[in-house]
């Protein structure tokens, strides 16, 4: 019998910080439609629903078992493990581009003469003491980390509320179709489908696991709607040529000449939600290949796996541009058969073989 | 660059003397680190390489999946 580590509401709230870690990720799909980004993201909650329905069942269906051990189950030991093995490339490659997007942000923003290097450095750094910890104190340090930022979203709409105009929506459904459907499948699979991850967590957390998966995807994925909402109410037309919306946003605070310039507290967020982001998708990791290849600890392998993630991350992209197109044309495909396809096909298989855990 | 094998060649050693009795462990870690070693190594080297994320772009043209 597994240990239960995580508590329900931690799962939860760990779930929502994990999708506030993705805010930066809105430039992969934003500059196609422009002030019109809300409409895939609300699209996309709708159309994940059903994935978080198809990851809580296996979850349920395997209780006990992580996603490396449902596919075992289900696929059979080799090609399970190599299932499992292409899922911990899958978490390694959104690590090095979340790890990449926060250090771009820092060094173009924040420290523009500080080497990037550095902040992926720090990150993976103080990440890595974080997995060593465990995966249940990372989970546990969601709720103060929730707190802080939820103050400073609302604070922050509060401020922007003489800038707010809603002429910046109109005119809707002005682009062609084909961006519509590419910006749902970039949404889809980017920051909603990425909770698969919690997958790897779900045999150690007690409680209704169904309700915690719902409860954290539906908050954190209305929080993004919401900053998603902020930014285009204020910016416009001018969210699509900017790479942090909601920094630029921000700039625009002037409460009579006396509160202005506090955009900086925004990287604040940034740093706390990708912080969990980045460990909970460091722990998955760390754990699959603990898991895979049979070893009593993940603990010891942490360093070692760092150092691999801060190497992709330096390597990076050749320019900005080439990030942005990847993830704007590229990503949706290399993350579908991960988020869609593999989590339907196990739990089809799993049914038709009738297979469970009890 | 030397430094940082040596700093990561002591995090090695401590981790890898911690792990008792357990045989895959151990050669985890040691594929892990040569893999991490070898990476820094190609970093400081003339040879071009470049993160995951470009050959899976590269692939997914080749493949003709891509917007």
């Amino acid at each position: 019998m597994t240990a239960l580590k995580i508590k329900e509401r931690d799962f939860t709230i760990a779930m929502i910080c994990f999708l506030q870690g993705s805010t930066l990720f809105t430039i992969f799909f934003a500059p196609n439609l422009k002030w019109e980004a809300w409409i895939p993201a609300l699209a996309g909650i709708v159309l994940t629903l059903p994935l978080i329905w198809v990851y809580s069942a296996l979850a349920t269906t395997f209780s006990g078992k992580s996603l490396c051990g449902i596919n075992e189950i289900v696929f059979g030991k080799a090609a399970g493990k190599i299932i499992s093995c292409m899922y911990i490339f899958y978490f390694i490659e959104i690590t090095v581009l979340s790890t990449d997007n926060i250090g771009s942000f820092f060094s173009d923003y924040i420290m523009p003469e500080t080497p990037k290097a550095v902040f992926f450095i720090m990150i993976i750094v103080v990440c890595s003491f974080a997995v060593r910890s465990g995966i249940e104190n990372i989970m546990k340090m969601g709720f103060v980390l929730l707190a802080f930022v939820t103050v400073s979203v609302v604070v922050n709409i509060l401020l922007l509320a003489n800038k707010i105009n809603l002429k910046n929506f109109l005119p809707v459904f002005s682009q062609e179709f084909i961006k519509y459907v590419q910006s749902v499948h970039t949404v889809v699979t980017m920051p909603f489908g990425e909770v698969v991850v919690f997958l790897m967590f779900t045999h150690i957390t007690s409680g209704n696991i169904k309700r915690g998966y719902l409860l954290g995807f539906l908050i954190g994925a209305l929080s993004i709607l919401i900053i998603i909402i902020r930014d285009i109410s204020v910016l416009g037309v001018a969210m699509s040529i900017v790479s942090v919306p909601s920094y630029e946003a921000l700039r625009l605070i002037d409460i009579s000449n006396i509160l202005t310039r506090i955009e900086v507290l925004i990287s604040f967020n940034m740093v706390i939600m990708s912080f969990m982001k980045i460990s909970v998708l460091y722990c998955a990791i760390v754990e699959g290949i603990a898991e895979v290849a049979g070893t009593k600890d993940y603990k010891h392998q942490v360093w070692a796996m760092g150092v691999i993630i801060i190497c992709f991350a330096v390597l990076g992209f050749e320019s900005g541009y080439q990030e942005v197109e990847y993830g704007m044309s590229y990503h949706a495909f290399f993350a579908t058969p991960f988020t869609i396809i593999l989590p339907i096909a196990t739990l089809i298989t799993a049914k038709l073989r009738r297979l469970k855990t009890v | 660059m030397s430094t940082v094998i040596v700093v990561y060649a002591f995090i090695f050693l401590s981790d890898f003397m911690q792990i008792k009795g357990d045989k895959n462990g151990r050669w985890l870690l040691m594929l892990s680190s040569a893999v991490g070693i070898s990476v820094l190594l190609l970093l400081q080297s003339d040879i071009k390489i470049t993160t995951p994320a470009v050959h899976i772009m590269n692939f997914l043209e080749y493949l003709g999946l891509h917007y």
